[in-house]
């Protein structure tokens, strides 16, 4: 759930990358662009972490899905955007319901592992099925629309799709659903008990965090101007994961700043050591060992602290 | 509750983040984004590349430079990931002001750059992906490929079969666009000589048992393999107690006779197999060979050096010397030059074709041999193939 | 080709020596997995970790039969030190935390040890040869077959009765049963539940360094050489079931059978029948072909 600070932090989040244009270069534009992409991507799977509690090891396939559905409609089928990324979010959406339909059979462990296999079963699929992802190779060079070619445009494409992305998780995360999801998370027996039909629930989230991970993929898609098996891989699974640990599962804005951190982190470290895994690797390790709520966890603590302390003084 | 002053904090910190990393680039030596693979598997591969980048670096700034400017190299991991590479790309574009990439090792992330390069307009040079589709059907304007293209390849190993007698031939490599181009242009190159079976195997597959009884249990007598680097090291070892290179005639594309894979194989390399490699440390040709050679030894401290320094030092070259000829290093006017440029090089001179965007660089082919004195096989006659 | 008596045996050989080979280290993960149910991804790395040591014994002592065995054992004791390490600082407090965190930690180890493996011994491919003894090969007959192979085929049901004989017949092999179905109540009964704990985990990486020095011969020794057995030796523990010593066996036979007979058959889109296996085993029996459910799930 959002509490008050976190809201005000996504305001400001958003106002600030609104002034990012007003820089006048062109990196910072580029950069928030990634950032937001893999903040929505991360935030999505934050609705089965920290809201159902669901551990998914395969939340990349539907960034991939997106991606290639979106990549495909494009530039096979020449459908313009306002039908194509739609459709590619819808097909995201009945991949996940699908797909999700027997992931919520299980639970835990066995659930992560699931969501695992059934990745690198979309992953062997676009590694294999060349006529419509490229195989190997990806898929490369995607029509895009001609405003797509001025960052600033695109800025401001990414821009309106993230806020709106994060507007209706917001929503989500703030209404009677939202609190059913993190009663199940809390206590599953419990919550059945009280008559939420748990799997059924489970299901829903599974299939929000898939669209919308879609959507996340969908812009990828545009912004590299293709798509590729690795997107679908175990191991951006991973790196996403580790995104929204960071920031803290258990909140609402975590996962982006998580995404923010890593992201700007992993671009400039590895631009002075090729080393960049071991560092990745001990923040990870840090944060599991001692900082298990995340950055807004720790924020939190030293905002106890401090409080704690002015009251002391007062 | 004083959640929103942390709100504040946070939004502050993301803000001077972003801005922080937007400082201006400086204009004055001419900078040259270099995408390869640095960690990973492939990362050998970039590491040797960027040693020959960084030597043709420093001759070109000891001889003084391009029209005056300095050369600077900035390099960042691909990752072997398209995403990844496209991220840098666009980055080494828009924070470090670069014209021109030198990049990558695989086929799918030297596309994935090839993209950004088309939409940035922003020369891009690929120094060691060998797939035509690079210059083939994805070919666009600032896209140069520095390497002899899976045809070209094809062409010298279907020459080979023919000159080795092949009545039938069977072909097995990794199912990746790499060998699927290559095969597809054998088939047309080695004309009426039947090939009696493909054998793919998924990338990144070492166990090779069934393959290898595959191979021996069909009709062909000659066997052309495509699997490279460490697939070929385990490939050898497990088929050579099934005496497979005695029992057919074993032509190897994919450039493994190489000092990387001689190295470590040693004794176990397939005695007198034929295959090729774009560079040894040991050919003693010419004069300009040994000094390039020396150069790179003082860089990585051994003379036993691997084959991929040359294709980062000739990118540089070629990138180079089509600024000093355009006189600029704005990317319309180096594409203009670099179209039929030739340069020489320490195998002699390399044309880069003006309309394909691809060149003529020799490659070496011949046997691979115990050699005395060594416990390392090599290549031996040395054959420079153009 | 099915039909050719001596081409079907070799690949009944191939799916045995590649079933047995990766059984060796499934069964050490499928052990870490049942006794503290964590998700070891770092057991690639592991397993990695023996290669480069093996490759490293191999080129001081010389290719001798006396370094390549020497090199098998330092991999699984140099992983032991290792292991142990990790355990005791780090693994151990993870223990009553969530099941992601303790993903995510060997996820870290994943990422860390083969930066580590890159700062040692370089980003450079090796090769380790074949012991001399079992450089050759067999005559079976049939057909001959590599020494080095049979050997793997022989010792992966040495190495399955030898761990069934310590589970069964020893008195710590009742310990690892008793944590695998109840901690709590081993804890309760006395026993020492982290000390179980620290050995499984050091022994189990053990097991999987020493499956790759034994991998080493038929391989590369690369930096990317953990990618795909983690996948593989997933697959064997689900198809065989979570804890499940002669589960992850039969799994490894599954597995291996399914890859050589796989490619025959389906070519190149083999790639896609051993996930849809795996997915079919979770979803008819999440508890593996061999493995008990629990009551606890929901």
């Amino acid at each position: 759930m959002a509490t008050r600070g976190q809201t005000i932090f996504l305001i400001l989040l958003f106002v600030a990358l609104a002034l990012v244009p007003l820089a006048g270069e062109r990196y910072p534009l580029e950069l928030a662009v990634q950032l937001m992409i893999f903040g929505l991507f991360a935030m999505s799977l934050n609705v089965l972490i920290g809201h159902v509690g669901s551990i998914s090891f395969g939340h990349a396939a539907f960034f991939a899905i997106g991606g290639y559905a979106c990549a495909y409609f494009q530039t096979r089928l020449g459908w313009p955007i306002f039908v194509s990324m739609p459709a590619a979010i819808g097909l995201t959406a009945v991949c996940a319901l699908i797909i999700g339909y027997f992931c919520v059979r299980l639970t835990e462990l066995y659930f992560a592992i699931l969501t695992l296999a059934f990745s690198m079963l979309v992953w062997a699929v676009a590694f294999k099925w060349t006529e419509v992802t490229g195989g190997g190779d990806g898929f490369v060079g995607i029509t895009a629309p001609d405003f797509m070619s001025n960052p600033v445009l695109f800025f401001w494409f990414t821009f309106a799709i993230v806020a709106v992305s994060v507007g209706l998780l917001w929503l989500l995360s703030n209404s009677t659903m939202g609190k059913t999801f993190i009663a199940i998370r809390e206590n599953p027996t419990r919550a059945d008990f009280l008559g939420v039909n748990v799997r059924r629930m489970r299901l829903i989230a599974f299939v929000i965090a898939g669209a919308f991970a879609g959507i996340a993929g969908a812009l990828l898609s545009f912004y590299v101007r293709g798509m590729f098996p690795e997107s679908a891989f175990w191991t951006q699974s991973g790196q996403v994961m580790i995104m929204v640990l960071l920031g803290g599962m258990h909140s609402f804005v975590g996962p982006i700043l998580g995404a923010v951190v890593i992201y700007v982190l992993e671009t400039f470290i590895s631009q002075y050591t090729q080393y960049w895994p071991i560092v990745l690797g001990t923040i990870l390790l840090l944060i599991v060992m001692f900082a298990p709520d995340g950055l807004i966890g720790m924020f939190r603590s030293i905002g106890r602290r401090m409080s704690m302390r002015g009251r002391r003084n007062a | 509750m004083k959640n929103w002053k942390f709100g504040i904090a946070g939004g502050v910190a993301v803000l001077g983040s972003m801005l922080a990393v937007s400082h201006a680039f400086a204009a004055d030596p001419i900078k040259i984004g270099v995408v390869l693979p640095t960690s990973g598997g492939l990362a050998s591969y970039g590491l040797t590349m960027i040693d020959g980048v960084k030597l043709a670096v420093q001759e070109i700034n000891d001889a003084g430079g391009i029209n005056g400017r300095q050369l600077e190299y900035v390099a960042r991991d691909s990752q072997t990931n398209p995403n990844v590479a496209s991220a840098a790309a666009k980055e080494l574009i828009s924070k470090e002001g670069v014209k021109a990439i030198i990049g990558a090792v695989s086929s799918g992330v030297t596309l994935a750059v090839s993209e950004v390069a088309k939409q940035e307009k922003v020369v891009l040079f690929a120094p060691a992906a060998r797939a035509k589709s690079i210059t083939g059907e994805k070919l666009h304007k600032y896209v140069f490929q520095g390497i002899k293209t899976t045809d070209d390849e094809a062409r010298d190993l279907a020459n080979i079969l023919k000159d080795q007698g092949a009545k039938k031939v069977c072909m097995t490599g990794y199912d990746y666009a790499y060998t699927t181009d290559l095969f597809e242009a054998m088939k047309s190159e080695l004309g009426n000589i039947p090939i009696t079976g493909e054998f793919l195997v998924k990338l990144g597959t070492n166990d090779f048992s069934t393959l290898i009884s595959q191979l021996q249990a069909n009709e062909c007598d000659a066997v052309l393999g495509a699997l490279f680097s460490g697939g070929f090291v385990a490939f050898a070892k497990q088929a050579k107690p099934f005496g497979f290179f005695e029992s057919k005639k074993v032509v190897w594309a994919a450039s493994v006779a190489s000092t990387e894979v001689t190295t470590q194989l040693k004794q176990d390399y397939p005695e007198g197999m034929w295959a090729g490699a774009f560079d040894f440390w040991y050919y003693d040709g010419s004069e300009a060979h040994k000094k390039f050679q020396d150069g790179i030894a003082k860089i990585e401290g051994t003379k036993e050096t691997g084959m991929y320094a040359l294709n980062g030092y000739r990118a540089m070259y070629f990138i180079a010397e089509a600024m000093k000829k355009a006189g600029s290093d704005d990317p319309d006017a180096v594409v203009a030059a670099l179209e039929g440029l030739t340069i020489e090089t320490p195998l002699g001179p390399v044309t880069m074709d003006a309309k394909t965007h691809r060149v003529d660089a020799a490659e070496f082919y011949g046997p691979v041999v115990t050699v005395a004195g060594s416990d390392v096989k090599r290549m031996s006659p040395i054959n420079l193939v153009k | 080709m099915f039909t050719n008596p001596t081409f079907m045996a070799i690949q009944v050989l191939n799916s045995l020596s590649l079933a047995m080979n990766l059984f060796i280290i499934a069964s050490a993960l499928t052990l870490i997995f049942g006794v503290l149910r964590i998700v070891n991804f770092a057991h690639g790395a592991f397993y990695m970790i023996g290669a480069y040591v093996l490759y490293s014994v191999v080129g001081s002592f010389g290719e001798t039969d006396l370094g390549f065995w020497t090199g098998v054992i330092a991999a699984g004791v140099v992983m032991a030190a290792v292991a142990y390490v990790v355990e005791r600082f780090l693994l151990s407090r993870l223990y009553d935390k969530e099941h992601l965190l303790q993903l995510l930690f060997t996820f870290a180890l994943v990422l860390i040890i083969k930066d580590a493996v890159k700062m040692i011994w370089g980003s450079l491919q090796y090769s380790v040869s074949y012991p001399p003894m079992m450089s050759g090969a067999v005559n079976l007959g049939i057909t001959y077959y590599p020494t080095y192979l049979l050997f793997l085929c022989i010792l992966g049901p040495l190495v399955a009765i030898g761990l069934w004989l310590g589970l069964e017949k020893t008195r710590w092999g009742r310990i690892l049963r008793a944590a695998r179905l109840d901690r709590e109540m081993l804890g309760a009964l006395g026993t020492d539940v982290t000390k179980v704990f620290s050995a499984v985990f050091v022994i189990g990486a053990a097991m999987a360094a020493i499956g790759g020095a034994l991998a080493a011969p038929r391989v590369a020794v690369d930096p990317g050489m953990d990618a795909l057995v983690i996948i593989d030796c997933f697959i064997i523990v689900i198809i065989g079931g979570i804890g499940s010593l002669w589960g992850s066996f039969v799994g490894a036979l599954i597995l291996g059978f399914l890859t050589v007979f796989g490619t025959l058959i389906f070519r190149e889109w083999e790639i896609v029948l051993v996930y849809v296996m795996m997915i079919g085993v979770l979803l008819v029996r999440p508890w593996g072909l061999f493995g008990q459910p629990e009551a606890e799930r929901h």
